[in-house]
């Protein structure tokens, strides 16, 4: 077998091999594409990962519990109030430390904020995938208000590091809690209607979308999706609701899942569909977050230096990109012995890899973005 | 495709044009959000919010040398040496700004609060050894608490640091002062 | 042209042996009237077109050259003039050369027969749609060439797909504009803005249903045959990274931004002068205005206004829609946009004959196409007040909200 076979770069019969990638305008990051292609129409796209491998698991090994809490910020920039908790809620389990409710609801707030951050971006830049630049700066412009929120809530706009083990780092005041009732006034009615008049029903994004990349609910079983892309696929399944954590069984709300909106049921437009849904559901669980938040402390009583005893465990939460796990193993020093990190980007990768076959080259721009791949969450 | 179905398209596609085109126009009637950074900003426009992670800096008259920051430090970006012998004098407080990645684990772990974000974020220099930030000029005796302190008592004194003053002036070689303890002993860096 | 040069012969009386050299030297000069008008046109569009952008998407945009930035467009033709201009190793360095100047000759070629005014026209051909339909192939020649002398696969495949997308739209422009052609009776621009009024219902686009239909269905395919959004395929950014413009830089570059920005301008024309009453005054007797150079320039600003009206429509659909596939793109052609316009010329050819009979007919139907037009602008107007008020944001409009 020759190198090029074994990186399959062999040029067939009627074929251009076309290389997508590591730059290119919506590959989202440092991703490569093997892309064979018969004239417009693909063979196959082979996703090439690796890019951004930095070895954050490897340097979890030389870090203490505390400081590699900003480390599972860079896992996945778009979401990284989600990596903070998975991480935090593991190490709390090993420890066996009991989080005050304040601190738990804090928590919910900033994550159920950094969802529909993340979920703005991931419906703008896709819908400017398919050619609209309108909707993703609308996007933008709203998640800057979030960014504000954050900005104030933790001291930091993207890499957030807000959670410590037993709690959260800063409390909230009224003057953040007026900001998020001001944001959640503008953002439920009237942003996500206008959303959808501006793109989402908009015929040209429906027939971009439509039956491209269908995904049926045993497929995407195997293929291991998780989070939106999961339930896009018909399949009802969120950890918030499945395997309740933090004070999510306290909170009401709804989990969408894609019905066929307008095509067969898992289509790059119910995927669409699907994140614009969740996004109101979580402006409805922080409007409910923020009336019943209660008094207390934000910080349970931890030690100084964090020595779990013996032990493993695997932690998940349900981000903006579905389940993300950190399993962590503890051999009583200092630093974690491993830290694995399960992320959703990953799995997506392969359904794009198969999904991608016998469509267009402008459906795989489309397929990737509706996937919702964060490069750095793929290589950790 | 019946021929309902070929009308339907062309209504549908209409129509969402349309409402797409009457959202677009209503943008254009409204203000951007936008503002000219440096030129103008909005009045009564908050643009860095209070408890921004900015650039660290460092009241060595509040450090007690306790190294807590330096344990912390997840990247190693603070060094603390602290001499040793009857009498304690803290010899060198470094911080390289350059590394920094501002996750604020430090000031938490600071007992005294004598370590702490700025709100300066603008801060680039021509020679990048400038941005390590070297706080001890003289030798400095650590700060004991005092009973009953909390944090709050030490957010009196914030200063701009100094790397922001500093951007223009020529780059100087640090070197840490060292101290003549007075039993006649070395200090902790002559000892190395 | 030639009435003027004609003329000026009179006036100076210049004999015949020399009024091949006075012609020459005064199509020359209208040459580059209509060179500098078209450059700056393109040159100034592209700052308009980026501030406009801005406010819809609620940023501010350009605004550092100049007042409120509108220098922005010399500062960038600078810049492009003075980079380097790079051809890859590889490429077939004669077609790559003179690709751009086949795009921006295909272009600027339809200013010939584009009118600014009763007598202000490069020549007023008796054939002068056809002249239109067919000098714009050499914009596809151009991108086509420019796509494969790049030797890069994303400008193949850009190339590519321009010259299929180029190539079929011609088909229902040309269908389009026919059904115009029935009522007019003749291909001549000049003679088809002649034959409408000045006042709105007397224009062609209110003749009749069919070509109330054919303004749409034009201009949708003249979007497609310019390679504007939502049918930029041929440069999909987001796809074909700048499609056949990859491999492009400095000053041929900005000939095909030139030539794309200009062809804005082909398009506002040749609709309001087909469809929307040229540079027809209301209440003004076409004699009249040919003779009087004052309104003829009141002509020009008219004629000026419904293109730059056109223009804004175009770039505001750039700014709002997404982009087609290519198979939608040949889908919406061939199912779509030419059945409907073959469907429109027969309207229109059973209203011309019934309009003979009944003429009373005519003026009725013109009437009522145009409160009809009124009616969508004015439910426009509505949705986008109750945009405004549903979403309440920072607004110039504080009584809106």
């Amino acid at each position: 077998m020759t190198l090029e076979e074994r990186l399959n770069l062999v040029k067939r019969e009627n074929e251009i091999l076309l290389n997508m990638g590591p730059q290119h305008p919506s590959t989202h990051g440092v991703i490569r594409f093997i892309v064979r292609a018969d004239g417009e129409i693909m063979v196959e796209a082979l996703p090439v990962v690796g890019y951004l491998h930095r070895g954050i698991e490897k340097l979890a090994e030389q870090t203490p519990y505390t400081g590699f809490i900003p480390y599972t910020d860079r896992v996945d920039y778009l979401a990284a109030m989600f990596a903070n908790h998975a991480y935090v809620m593991g190490v709390e389990k090993l420890l066996g430390i009991e989080v005050p409710k304040r601190a738990e609801y804090l928590r919910v707030i900033a994550c159920e904020l950094n969802r529909i951050a993340s979920h703005l971006i991931a419906l703008g830049s896709m819908a400017m995938d398919i050619g609209a630049f309108t909707p993703f700066l609308h996007g933008i412009r709203e998640r800057e208000l979030i960014n504000d929120i954050t900005e104030m809530l933790c001291g930091a706009r993207l890499t957030y590091n807000y959670m410590r083990v037993g709690g959260v780092s800063k409390d909230i005041d009224d003057r953040i809690i007026k900001k998020i009732n001001d944001f959640l006034d503008r953002f439920l009615p009237g942003f996500i209607d206008e959303f959808n008049r501006l793109i989402t029903n908009n015929e040209i994004l429906v027939k971009r979308c439509v039956n491209i990349a269908t995904v049926s609910a045993d497929e995407a079983i195997n293929f291991g999706l998780v989070g939106p892309n999961l339930r896009a696929s018909g399949v009802k399944w969120d950890l918030r609701k499945n395997m309740p954590y933090s004070v999510y069984p306290e909170l009401k709300f709804e989990v969408p899942v894609g019905e066929g909106f307008r095509g067969e049921v898992g289509d790059s437009y119910d995927r669409f569909v699907v994140r614009v849904k969740e996004m109101e559901e979580s402006a409805r669980i922080l409007k409910q977050a923020v009336s019943q938040l209660p008094e207390g402390e934000i910080l349970a009583k931890v030690p100084k230096r964090i020595k779990p005893p013996k032990g493993e465990v695997y932690s998940a939460v349900e981000s903006a990109r579905g389940e993300l796990g950190y399993y962590i193993i503890s051999d009583g020093t200092e630093n974690p012995y491993r830290v694995k990190i399960r992320t959703g980007s990953f799995s997506a990768m392969k359904a794009i890899h198969i999904k991608s076959q016998g469509c267009f080259i402008a459906d795989l721009v489309v397929l990737i973005a509706s996937m919702d791949i964060v490069a750095p969450e793929i290589d950790r | 495709m019946s021929f309902t179905n070929y009308l339907a398209n062309i209504r549908n596609s209409v129509v969402s044009i349309f409402e797409g085109m009457a959202v677009t126009f209503s943008w254009m009637l409204r203000r951007p959000h936008t503002v000219q950074y440096p030129d103008k900003v909005d009045k009564g426009h908050e643009l860095i919010k209070e408890g921004f992670r900015g650039i660290l800096e460092v009241d060595v008259s509040l450090c007690t040398g306790c190294l807590a920051c330096q344990r912390t430090c997840p990247i190693g970006v603070i060094l603390v040496e602290v001499s040793k012998g009857t009498e304690r004098y803290i010899t060198r407080f470094d911080i390289d700004a350059a590394k920094c990645m501002y996750c604020g684990l430090c000031t938490e772990a600071c007992p005294t609060n004598a370590i702490r974000h700025t709100k300066e974020f603008a801060y680039s220099v021509d020679d990048i050894r400038k941005l390590v930030l070297h706080y001890i000029k003289e030798p400095v005796k650590p700060y004991k608490p005092v009973k009953d302190a909390t944090p709050d008592n030490f957010n009196a004194g914030r200063f701009v640091s100094e790397i922001v003053k500093n951007r223009e002036k020529e780059y100087v070689e640090y070197e840490a002062p060292s101290v003549k303890i007075p039993d006649g002993g070395q200090t902790e860096k002559e000892k190395n | 042209m030639f009435e003027i040069s004609s003329k000026i012969l009179d006036y100076f009386g210049i004999s015949s042996d020399f009024s091949v050299i006075v012609v020459v030297l005064v199509f020359f000069v209208y040459g580059l009237f209509a060179l500098t008008f078209a450059s700056l046109f393109a040159g100034i569009t592209s700052w308009y077109e980026r501030r406009i952008a801005g406010r819809m998407q609620s940023r501010i945009g350009p605004n550092r050259v100049g007042y409120q930035g509108f220098w922005q467009w010399l500062a960038d033709g600078l810049k492009c003039w003075f980079k380097e201009d790079i051809i890859p190793k590889d490429t077939d360095s004669v077609l790559f050369r003179i690709a751009p100047y086949f795009v921006f000759t295909g272009v600027l070629s339809t200013f010939v027969v584009i009118p600014f005014s009763p007598t202000i026209v490069g020549s007023d051909m008796n054939v002068g749609l056809v002249y239109i339909i067919a000098i714009t192939a050499l914009v596809v020649a151009g991108i086509l060439m420019a796509g494969w002398a790049s030797n890069s696969k994303w400008t193949l495949l850009g190339g590519i797909r321009s010259a299929a997308q180029m190539i079929s739209y011609e088909i229902p422009v040309a269908l389009s504009l026919i059904v115009v052609i029935i009522p007019a009776g003749t291909l001549s621009l000049q003679k088809i803005i002649q034959m409408q009024g000045g006042a709105p219902y007397n224009w062609f686009i209110f003749h009749n249903p069919g070509t109330f239909a054919a303004f749409f269905i034009y201009f949708t395919s003249a979007l497609a045959e310019g390679n504007r959004t939502p049918f930029d395929l041929p440069e999909a950014e987001s796809e074909l990274v700048a499609g056949y413009n990859t491999e492009y830089s400095g000053m041929r570059f900005l000939f095909f931004l030139f030539a794309e920005w200009m062809n804005l301008y082909v398009i506002g024309a040749i609709a309001t002068a087909v469809f929307l009453g040229g540079w027809r005054i209301p209440g003004i007797a076409y004699e009249v205005q040919a003779a009087s150079l004052w309104l003829q320039f009141v002509g020009f600003i008219i004629f000026l206004i419904k293109a730059l009206l056109l223009v804004n429509v175009i770039i505001w659909l750039r700014w709002t829609l997404p982009r087609l596939r290519i198979d939608q793109l040949m889908i919406m052609c061939y199912k779509y946009l030419i059945p409907l316009s073959v469907i429109m010329i027969l309207l229109s050819v059973f209203f011309t004959v019934i309009y003979y009979s009944l003429p009373f007919l005519s003026l009725a139907v013109r009437i009522v196409l145009f409160i009809l037009s009124l009616i969508v602008a004015g439910y426009f107007g509505y949705r986008v007040y109750f945009n405004i008020k549903y979403f309440p944001d920072k607004t110039y409009l504080r009584w809106m909200i």
